[in-house]
């Protein structure tokens, strides 16, 4: 009866390869934009990005069609976040505008913005550094709660779903964790109009 | 107030409020920080990984062994999900069970699980697959039943029951 499934396994598992490097190259853009909101950081979030990857990639047979894709792999990246936090108490927090280590030498991230000039590219990188730096403050839930809601625009019910808890605790989260923003934020809130 | 920001509350809901708003200067003040707040992280640009990154996920994906068990209980979830026979379900998930068992234990698989995610749509599931009626098969619905596994701010929660009882 195991070779009865293994056989079955393995027609499954061609299609179900070919399918998921697709969702791969279609995903992973966004999937590490989130991570990186998440994690703060590169580093980290080549990591939780990768780590996601894989164990949807394990479970891809459990996933249902009828379920966006993102959502699912959210779920996942959810999960391997708070996971990390759990191992790793201290989360490693690097500000976008701080030079990092490479192999030749110190390189600062490159982050291009066609729309903006010069002057206004460094205010708003340096505006972004805060943004991040304010949501890298957060508990983790809630930090999870804003991004799905204003990054990625989630609706409540998707991001209960996401983060496996009810809209109710939705509502709360979103509300506390803008509050809290709101407090790191105050005295640039001119600038962030 | 966030609520009414995101325009997740009924339509009546959002007419009070903004009658509200209209007249009361601390919710006003309210309503605009918090709103505020939600285009400051909305502007935050959207960061890129290196070139090569969905090349470096796909050829790690080549270097992931799923489990046996992983395996099977992936291939009863797509057997179920695309309606096949219910007997080759069975058949697929009662490999399983053996699998599990000649695993000599559950605690080695309750650790693997405890690692998962995702889990949770075979729960539902696993009450789809029929019986063979006459024959030894004797899958019960609860002997696949996985907790989900995506706790929340708690420790995971992972149980399987009645597994080949």
């Amino acid at each position: 009866m195991v070779d009865v499934a293994d056989t079955v396994t393995a027609v499954a598992r061609d299609e179900d390869r070919r399918e998921f490097d697709a969702l791969v190259e279609r995903y992973h853009k966004q999937a590490y934009n989130i991570a990186y909101r998440m994690a703060g950081n590169h580093a980290d979030a080549e990591d939780l990005t990768q780590e996601a990857f894989i164990r949807a990639f394990r479970f891809f047979g459990q996933y249902r069609r009828e379920l966006s894709f993102d959502s699912w792999l959210y779920k996942i990246m959810s999960n391997v976040f708070i996971d990390r936090l759990r191992r790793k108490p201290k989360a490693r927090i690097r500000s976008i505008d701080q030079p990092v280590l490479t192999d030749e030498g110190q390189a600062q991230f490159e982050i291009p913005d066609t729309a903006a000039g010069p002057e206004e590219e460094v205010l708003s990188n340096e505006m972004d550094s805060r943004i991040q730096e304010a949501l890298d403050t957060l508990p983790e839930a809630f930090r999870l709660t804003v991004i799905y809601a204003d990054i990625e625009g989630f609706s409540y019910e998707e991001i209960a779903e996401t983060t496996s808890t009810n809209i109710g605790t939705v509502r709360s989260r979103l509300h506390r964790g803008r509050r809290m923003l709101r407090s790191k934020l105050k005295k640039y809130e001119d600038q962030l109009l | 107030m966030s609520a009414y920001v995101d325009a997740e509350l009924t339509g009546a809901e959002m007419l009070e409020i903004r009658r509200h708003l209209a007249g009361c200067r601390e919710c006003a003040n309210e309503h605009e920080s918090i709103r505020l707040m939600k285009h400051a992280v909305s502007r935050l640009r959207t960061v890129a990984p290196r070139e090569d990154f969905a090349h470096f996920i796909i050829a790690r994906l080549d270097e992931v062994r799923i489990p046996g068990y992983q395996r099977v209980l992936n291939s009863v979830a797509v057997l179920v999900h695309k309606k096949l026979s219910p007997v080759a379900a069975a058949l697929a998930a009662s490999g399983l069970a053996l699998v599990v068992l000649s695993a000599g234990g559950m605690d080695d698989v309750a650790q693997e699980v405890n690692s998962a995610v995702a889990g949770s749509s075979l729960v539902a599931r696993a009450g789809e697959i029929n019986m063979i009626p006459g024959s030894n098969i004797s899958l019960r619905p609860q002997a696949l039943e996985i907790a989900d596994t995506m706790s929340y701010g708690r420790e995971p929660v992972v149980q399987w029951t009645s597994l080949g009882r």
